[in-house]
């Protein structure tokens, strides 16, 4: 039944290539999120998707839907520069066959990144982005909300749709880091939508009945990493509010509630976001970046992915022997000390220009759409997002999350928006918006 | 049971924005490609 649901996508997907050849661009970010070779048992299983819409996607690109030669040249730089540099430190990886085995997802999201402005280029097609992404990822996101309703969620249960960690959203923490992250996201499509043109109250219904599933889920799966990207989703909005004090003490009402709703298992797990020490997984966090950082000195320019399985640290605490626990091949937990680690010096300085970058375009965005009634959506887009993709990356400052694609997504958005205005709006300071030059093959 | 329909959600979901998007930016073409009218002047 999955496999012929999947063949109607693909096929959907297809058909949809041959009215407006972008589709295989949207057909990619679906693979890409919902891991249909995860979810198939059968002819999908072992088939590469990704690749073949992947192929798909460039030759429609080249063939029939070129655009204007790109401005966002400095951030594509950028890309290209940090794909070199994951390429060189996998060549002198010290864990060579792990190494290539993580390489080769990291480097195909990699470019689908650099690629996806250059396809996402009108209002349609990055609305069309960003549902695609979140309705892919209802699929895994969705189980959890719904199960946790109806039975109560907990530490370490397997509520979502891939049991194991078999892509970035079957993992509990990088899904509440996301579920929260992607609230913003929903606000704008209940705003503004081209595509879902529905009455607003359908849309406040569809996509606030989302929001409120993709919430219990991630607080259901006692990911403290969900705790603190919601703190910063509230922060961010609260800071923008007109209204600090109401929302506040909305705020405060419903914490109180969650607190009293939630059983004790929750506010104890929650608890430990301060009381660290009380914690083993905490703690071991703490160890784990310590020897990420130490590796490093020794190490400036990485050790490549994979590079953790080389750990076996000695730590405080005491085993049930009575001997030191040691914490050996643990996964770094962070996005930022897993950049560290693996690719060095020159990878973190990259990868932290790529995510300023990326809040710079989002700045340059909201500067050039302001004040013009025709470009709201795009000026309403860029706040929803500086808000999302800060406190995802608050978030993932406690995940491993570096080169998943719900990551890289959401800096693709904001270069196709910086691209957008960049192509469309001649004035940045709002004086006149202009139409799209459109390229003489499309 | 759970799983199957939120998989049925996200993929009806999928292919409605996929096909509503793809008429969305054939008509944004369209009408782009289209002669400015010229209205004479009043």
């Amino acid at each position: 039944m999955i496999d012929i649901l999947i063949f109607g996508i693909l096929a959907a997907i297809m058909i949809s290539n041959v009215i407006s050849p972008f589709a295989f661009a949207m057909g990619y970010v679906w693979v890409d999120i919902f891991y249909p070779q995860f979810i198939s048992y059968n002819v999908f299983h072992n088939t590469p998707l990704a690749g073949i819409i992947g192929g798909l996607m460039g030759l429609s690109y080249v063939l029939a839907d070129r655009g204007p030669i790109p401005k966002i040249k400095g951030m594509l730089a950028l890309y290209v520069l940090f794909g070199l540099d994951i390429t060189f430190t996998t060549y002198i990886a010290v864990e060579p066959e792990a190494a290539w085995v993580i390489y080769n997802p990291a480097v195909k999201v990699l470019i689908a990144a650099a690629f996806i402005p250059l396809v996402f280029r009108t209002r349609v097609r990055i609305e069309a982005f960003i549902q695609v992404i979140l309705f892919a990822a209802c699929a895994h996101i969705l189980p959890w909300g719904i199960k946790v309703l109806i039975s109560g969620g907990g530490y370490g249960k397997s509520l979502g749709l891939i049991s194991s960690n078999g892509s970035a959203l079957s993992e509990s923490s990088t899904m509440a880091d996301f579920a929260f992250a992607s609230v913003p996201l929903f606000i704008y499509l209940v705003q503004h939508n081209t595509i879902l043109n529905w009455p607003l109250r359908q849309r406040k219904i569809l996509f606030g009945g989302l929001m409120l599933l993709f919430s219990v889920g991630a607080l259901g799966s006692y990911a403290r990493t969900g705790l603190v990207t919601l703190g910063m989703v509230f922060g961010g909005y609260w800071l923008r509010s007109k209204r600090k004090m109401l929302l506040l003490s909305l705020a405060a009402v419903l914490g109180i509630g969650l607190l009293i709703s939630s059983a004790s298992s929750w506010t104890n797990r929650m608890q430990t976001i301060v009381d660290y020490q009380q914690d083993n997984s905490a703690e071991t966090r703490l160890v784990v970046w310590k020897w990420a950082w130490d590796f490093t000195k020794d190490h400036p320019f990485g050790g490549g992915f994979g590079d953790y399985l080389q750990q076996n640290v000695e730590t405080d605490q005491i085993g049930p022997d009575g001997q030191h626990v040691y914490v050996t091949r643990r996964a770094f937990h962070s996005i930022y000390f897993a950049v560290l680690a693996e690719h060095g010096y020159p990878g973190l300085l990259l990868f932290i220009s790529i995510l300023a970058g990326s809040f710079r375009c989002l700045y340059k965005v909201r500067q050039a759409t302001r004040g013009l009634p025709e470009e709201q959506w795009c000026y309403d887009l860029a706040g929803h997002l500086q808000i999302g993709l800060f406190a995802f990356l608050c978030g993932a400052a406690f995940i491993d999350a570096s080169f998943y694609a719900v990551l890289w997504y959401q800096l693709a958005l904001c270069m196709c928006l910086r691209e957008y205005t960049l192509q469309n709006i001649r004035q940045p300071n709002g004086a006149a918006a202009l139409p799209a030059v459109e390229p003489a093959n499309a | 049971m759970i799983d199957n329909l939120v998989i049925l959600f996200s993929a009806a979901m999928v292919v409605y924005v996929v096909l509503h998007a793809v008429m969305l930016d054939k008509k944004d073409k369209m009408n782009k490609r289209k002669p400015p009218k010229f209205t004479a002047a009043p």
